[in-house]
């Protein structure tokens, strides 16, 4: 049942402009992958041809070690989930639920039960009757889900499936989806712009950008040890401080000078191969560029900055400071009591330095993974407000809400 | 509500204003004059025995029901009348409107040479004047023509052994443009994502027709039902070009019929009498139509 699938070089050209370019990337059998990149990087066309909905310029795409290229999406046993919708406008929301698994000749009474359950855990039990244009929005993109869900099939896409629902029914939907994911482990490839969902959901995150794969790791080894500028900027937000620095490196120690200071590479970081001596760009998190008096003893750097502008978010806040004739972003505690044109001392620990090649953008340091947790709440408080419910529904047992009787499934 | 009372007129409620009758007036008058007045005057002269030529045409006079019993026992009118629904049911309903379908769904999914091709054919017959068609077919069905030497019987003239049929067939062959032209379009302006779902989700070609395409297809199905059938209504040239209502009056369709009691025999009030049924029947079967739509939107 757990299917495993694969882009081996693949192409889609449209006319004169390459939408996805040699793509390789493996999907492991039920894993749910995320793929995040900025818009028209070329996700949906990604999931399209995986749909079999648009025909692979160059390039293989297998699922389950199948070889579907020319295989019509009839036959390829995935359910997709269509930025657009695409519900069926002439049908109500009973009918459009029950679609796929009527095509594939359940009986009745199993279609009844299903798109009960499923109405259930999406919250759509008293809208069956309406149709699509006398929906809201959010009620639309449930039913869209929804249509999916209902089946049990080799691969889920899911293009952008909670970006129209308010900040708590996404909650609700991503922990929902998790469950399920914990549940049935169907293969799963989901594009996002929630850097929340895409820290929390995937097992893997895969980064896309004009076309081109940029890196897939799990999320923490992502935040971590970004591989290029690319993912480093994109991943993250507040996004990462990127300043000029300069190497230098005799007899086997290397030190960076960025931002009027200078100092040795940590422990336990070592630099690749390629790196060479001369100018680097230097990336720092927002949240490692810390208040002095909030910064804990591992801050063994002090930079010298002027507040520019803060900005409140409730839990913290967002200082950007003038530091050497660079702006810097960087996570205050709330109510620091930081004004604009104060000077202020920014800590920084040498050890979560990012260094990155001045012409290529490509990492030229490898730092060892720090604890997952920590990525994780930095990351999940950076984005929203959201309630803490986001954090860790990846590592909670499944309480099988949508329990439905996958048993009798038809196959 | 309870808020309704306290809160004044609605403001929200189709208002009525005056003034705009005086926009209206010109408009007004030219349909009462151009459109409506001669609609009500040839159902006035429908129930008159006013005649073309003679003493009648000029004093003539309200005759009642008169024309209605007379058609009621017209042998001629009766056999015209059947001949007209299955012209406009057979011809233009089940022939133009589905083969125009299936050159539409065809064509949509044909290589773009073959589009180019079938569809400019098609639509050439559609632009040819009617009098050509009348002439390419009548000479395809003679004895000796193409199609009794495609069929092996050289003697045999079509258009006196089959004579409906041969003229639905031309008329068909003609019109048959139009319907494709209507639903190319329809099909043209489909949500495709829809129809990309309903493949993803394990719909064969056949389910997807039957339960996405077909039903979103529908308003243009309808519209295009309801032209042909007012086009095909009143259809004259061709058939008459063809075969003048003949052999006998095989092919005597209601318009023909008409032309011959009004401008043949001359019985003015008689043949407006049989166009007013030609109305009847055409606005039968617009409210079929429309009804059909409605059922299920
Ligand atoms: N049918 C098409 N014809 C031509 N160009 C296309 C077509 N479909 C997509 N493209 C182009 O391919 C690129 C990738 O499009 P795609 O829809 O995959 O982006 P995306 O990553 O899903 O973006 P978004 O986040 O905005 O949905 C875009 O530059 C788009 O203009
Ligand atoms: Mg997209």
């Amino acid at each position: 049942m757990l299917s495993e699938v694969r882009f081996e070089g693949v192409h889609k050209i449209f006319g004169t402009e390459t939408a996805v370019e040699d793509l390789n990337l493996t999907v492991n059998a039920g894993e749910f992958l995320v793929l995040v990149g900025p818009s028209g990087c070329g996700k949906t066309t990604t999931l399209r041809m995986l749909a079999g909905l648009e025909r692979p310029s160059y390039g293989r795409i297998l699922i389950g070690d199948k070889l579907v290229n020319n295989v019509s999406p009839r036959f390829r046993d995935v359910a997709m989930v269509f930025q657009s919708y695409a519900l069926y406008p002439h049908m109500n929301v009973y009918d459009n639920l029950a679609f796929g698994m009527r095509a594939r000749g359940a009986s009745n009474d199993l279609v009844a039960q299903r798109v009960r359950e499923t109405a259930e855990v999406l919250g759509l039990g008293h809208l069956l009757q309406r149709r699509p244009s006398q929906l809201s929005g959010g009620q639309r993109q449930r039913v869209a889900l929804g249509r999916a869900l209902i089946r049990q099939p080799q691969v889920f896409l899911m293009d952008e499936p909670l970006s129209n629902l308010d900040a708590g029914l996404r909650v609700q939907m991503r922990a929902e989806l998790s469950r399920l994911h914990q549940r049935f482990r169907v293969t799963t490839v989901y594009v996002t712009h929630d850097q929340v969902e895409a820290m929390t959901m995937g097992d893997r995150i895969a980064v896309l950008n004009a076309g081109r794969l940029q890196q897939v790791d799990a999320p923490e080894t992502l935040y971590d040890n970004p591989a290029n500028m690319f993912v480093a900027g994109f991943i993250g937000s507040p996004r990462m401080n990127f300043v000029p620095g300069r190497l230098a490196s005799s007899e086997g120690k290397a030190s960076v000078s960025f931002l009027g200071i200078t100092t040795p590479l940590g422990t336990g970081a070592r630099l690749t191969a390629g790196a060479a001596s001369g100018d680097v760009t230097v990336g720092i998190r927002p949240e490692d560029l810390m208040w002095r008096p909030a910064a804990g003893p591992d801050c063994t750097l002090t930079l010298h900055a002027e507040v520019d502008v803060v900005e409140p978010m409730g839990h913290e806040a967002y200082v950007t400071a003038l530091c050497a004739g660079e702006t810097v972003t960087s996570r205050f505690p709330p109510r620091s009591g930081v004004r604009t044109q104060e000077s202020v001392e920014l800590a920084l620990n040498p050890a979560r330095l990012h260094l990155f090649d001045a012409q290529s953008g490509i990492t030229i340091l490898q730092r060892p993974v720090a604890a997952a947790a920590e990525t994780l709440r930095s990351v999940g408080e950076a984005r929203t407000n959201e309630p803490a419910e986001g954090r860790s529904e990846r590592h909670r047992q499944p309480e099988a809400p949508l329990a439905p009787s996958r048993s009798e499934e038809i196959s | 509500m309870a808020v309704a009372g306290t809160l004044g007129p609605r403001l929200d409620r189709e208002r009525f204003q005056w003034s705009s009758l005086l926009m209206l007036a010109p408009g007004s008058v030219l349909l009462l004059v151009l459109f409506l007045g001669p609609v009500l005057y040839a159902l006035y002269i429908g129930f008159t025995n006013l005649a073309l030529v003679g003493s009648r045409s000029r004093d003539y006079s309200f005759t009642g029901l008169e024309n209605v019993t007379r058609m009621l026992g017209d042998y001629v009118f009766i056999k015209s009348s059947w001949l007209t629904i299955l012209f406009v049911v057979g011809s233009a309903i089940v022939g133009q409107s589905v083969l125009g379908m299936l050159l539409a769904i065809l064509l949509r999914n044909a290589v773009v040479p073959i589009r180019a091709v079938v569809g400019s054919v098609v639509i050439v017959a559609w632009v040819l004047p009617e009098i050509t068609v009348a002439l390419i077919w009548y000479a395809f069905s003679q004895a000796g023509g193409t199609l009794s030497i495609l069929l092996g019987h050289t003697s045999s003239n079509y258009l006196v052994l089959v004579p409906m049929l041969i003229v639905s067939l031309a008329n068909l062959w003609r019109n048959v443009a139009f319907s494709m032209l209507v639903f190319s379009a329809g099909l043209r302006n489909l949500p495709s994502e829809v129809l990309e779902a309903a493949e993803v989700e394990g719909a064969s070609v056949f389910r997807r027709y039957r339960l996405v395409i077909l039903p979103l297809l529908r308003p243009t199905i309808v519209t295009n039902l309801l032209l042909v059938t007012i086009l095909n209504l009143s259809e004259f040239t061709l058939i008459y070009a063809m075969t003048q209502g003949g052999p006998g009056i095989e092919t005597t369709t209601l318009p023909i019929y008409v032309y011959q009691e009004a401008f043949v025999f001359h019985q003015l009030g008689y043949g407006t009498a049989i166009s007013l049924v030609l109305v009847l029947i055409g606005a039968f079967f617009s409210l079929l139509f429309v009804r059909a739509s409605r059922s299920q939107v």
